[in-house]
């Protein structure tokens, strides 16, 4: 290996660990957060079992080819030239590096997938100017963007409903222990019906049981009978654990159940963010390992499991290092969240990232999380949600394009004019 | 831990309003307790005992000062609450005000410091405990505001917190029927005192009728705040 391929390969590695890293430090507490301020697990659970599943969701499920251009935001005719490419995607990847280090800087919610799709954009700007013909797919870009506005309301919109039932069905009810006797199973199915559902749908695991074709529809159909073993499971927990007498500690003994169901949906959580964002930070890695073994570049390209691992021991150190502190002082800023609230904050979530993952949408798995925030406090349950975060939001979705753009264009020109 | 970290969560949960309310209305019973070792100490003549007194409301106003100032302060109108934010921070003033009035009888007996004479004793002594009990039943229907919003509002504890507002009404009522009789009381005795005297035990009923108006009024701001 010559010194510029040593180099090449060198930064590469080195930038994906660092965007693993930053996942492990910062997105990891904002997909934990939930099961950090209702207290279902304690920090120390939170960061065992996010280490855990984040790893095992990243290694196991996350996927093992990735396509070269992410979600084909740039016309695949560049592949033509895979040097171009290799260094193209190490751009991207440095691009929203530093962007992602500034945002940190700034305590800005930026997304770390929303950062790498930037930096493609603008690695794919260069070349329009280079060679005169536009491989952007604006309309792809453009039905990207549009998801990134559209998850955190659909979470809020499926975490009001999701509150709102609980309130009419349980709360509200005459007897609401004998309510969650009833509706308590019900949620239990669709919470085990969803989990399945996406670690069914197009990944390995999928793959082994299912066959080539997992698509969504039969990853469901399968996750049927998953349905009624979880309401069975549910069903009997709930007669032996519950009670039956209608008492004055009637709040806490339903928080006690949610609190065991959001401990369920807590690990899913985990496990889906690992597997879902590990992409951002090694799909572009794969792309150039590939280059330097191979000389050339596919429409998908493999990836290793050394290079998955690689994504997953970031994302471990990152909580490791920074992400307990960081998690340590949500779970001290924060009102203790109630377990119901928990639950619906997280069903409402999971079933974003899920229907997203289903249409190919590079979503933020963090800003899903907070329009289901929001979305609970609008159905009255949360004693003070801070809308002003919102604004922020908005502000990160209109600068990470142009910024991670800028930073990854320049980087590109000036690893093309010295190479 | 200052910056170098992106958790738009944190931002997005704040701390609860609703916990300081409580911890303020714990001030505004521990303010009432206050009232009936003023009016013993005030009754024994022990100047020393009631300054003591005097100086512990104090500090107890001031502090129940700040967490009133903590409220407000973190509360923004970019915040949602599941309850008008407005009617909120009213119940909030009212329920501050019912200190305020504690402290402006305390400094009342103060500008007097002579007991009161032995045919009323009894009836000023029973007027000071129904104003305690007023405010100690106002600070039990606040307590179901944690419930009510626990169950997000739910028929049954909005049941309770009803019941508990009633019986605000009721202790008040009883407040002013023993306020009447005793100023009558007063009234019967003016042949046998000195202007000064009818002059400080008159106001010092009117007083003790305001903290449990004051206790009224802010149930009554409860009750509107759980409304829909």
């Amino acid at each position: 290996m010559d010194l510029f391929t040593s180099l090449l390969m060198g930064s590469a590695v080195a930038a994906g660990f660092y965007m693993a890293w930053n996942i492990g430090a910062n997105d990891v507490a904002n997909s934990m957060s939930t099961a950090i301020g209702a207290r279902a697990l304690t920090l120390k659970q939170v960061i065992i079992i996010a280490g855990i599943l984040e790893f095992a969701g990243a290694v196991l499920v996350g996927s093992h080819v990735t396509e070269t251009i992410r979600k084909g935001i740039l016309d695949n005719s560049i592949i033509g030239n895979p040097q171009t490419v290799a260094l193209g995607a190490l751009s991207a990847l440095l691009g929203a590096s530093i962007w992602i280090t500034l945002s940190t800087w700034k305590e800005l919610p930026v997304s770390t997938t929303h950062s790498v799709v930037g930096g493609l954009w603008g690695f794919g700007l260069v070349l329009w100017i280079r060679t005169g013909e536009d491989p952007i797919q604006w309309f792809t870009l453009g039905r990207v963007f549009m998801s990134w506005i559209l998850s955190p309301l659909a979470g809020a919109f499926i975490a009001f409903l999701v509150f709102k039932g609980i309130t009419y069905f349980i709360f509200n009810s005459k007897n609401p222990i004998k309510s969650t006797r009833i509706y308590g199973p019900v949620l239990i199915g669709a919470t085990f019906f969803i989990i399945s559902t996406s670690l069914l749908t197009k990944t390995n695991l999928g793959r082994i049981i299912l066959g080539e074709q997992n698509t969504f529809s039969k990853a469901s159909l399968l996750s049927l009978p998953v349905f009624a073993m979880g309401y069975l499971a549910g069903y009997l927990v709930i007669k032996y654990k519950l009670g039956t007498v209608e008492s004055d500690n009637y709040l806490e003994r339903i928080e006690g159940m949610f609190r065991k169901l959001q401990i369920i949906t807590s690990c899913y959580v985990a496990f889906a963010h690992g597997a879902n964002d590990v992409a951002n930070a090694i799909g572009p890695v794969a792309v150039v390992i590939n280059y330097i073994y191979y000389g050339t570049v596919g429409a998908t390209v493999e990836v290793s499991p050394w290079i998955l691992s690689l994504g997953g021991l970031g994302i471990v150190v990152g909580i490791s290092t920074w992400g307990y502190k960081v998690m340590k002082t949500v779970a001290f800023k924060i009102t203790k969240l109630t377990n119901t609230r928990g639950f619906s904050v997280d069903f409402g979530a999971a079933t974003t990232v899920l229907i997203a993952s289903k249409f190919g949408m590079p979503i933020s798995t963090t800003h899903t999380v907070v329009g289901a925030v929001v979305g609970v406090g609008m159905a009255r349950g949360l004693e003070a949600v801070n809308l002003s975060v919102i604004k922020d939001i908005v502000y990160s979705w209109a600068f990470t394009l142009p910024v991670a753009a800028g930073t990854s264009a320049g980087i590109y020109v000036l690893l093309t004019t010295f190479i | 831990m200052g910056g170098f970290k992106r958790v738009p969560f944190e931002r997005t949960v704040r701390k609860s309003p609703f916990e300081l309310l409580s911890t303020h209305a714990r001030y505004v019973t521990k303010t009432a307790n206050k009232l009936i070792d003023a009016f013993n100490s005030f009754l024994s003549g022990e100047e020393e005992k009631f300054l003591k007194v005097k100086k512990e409301v104090e500090t107890l106003e001031s502090e129940a000062d700040r967490i009133k100032g903590n409220i407000r302060n973190h509360l923004p109108k970019s915040i949602l609450m599941p309850v008008d934010r407005t009617m909120f921070l009213m119940l909030l003033s009212e329920q501050d005000k019912i200190i305020d009035n504690i402290q402006d009888i305390i400094e009342w007996i103060y500008m007097r410091n002579r007991p009161p004479r032995e045919e009323i004793a009894e009836n000023v002594k029973e007027l000071f405990n129904q104003v305690e009990k007023t405010v100690a039943a106002y600070e039990k229907a606040i307590g179901n505001l944690k419930d009510l919003i626990e169950s997000s509002f739910s028929e049954k504890e909005r049941n309770e917190t009803k019941e508990a507002i009633w019986e605000v009404h009721r202790q008040e009522s009883i407040c002013d029927s023993l306020e009447r009789s005793l100023t009558k009381k007063i009234f019967d005795m003016e042949d046998k005192m000195g202007a000064g005297e009818i002059l400080h035990l008159t106001k010092l009923v009117m007083l003790l009728g305001e903290v449990a108006n004051r206790a009224e009024n802010a149930a009554d701001r409860l009750r509107a705040l759980m409304a829909r």
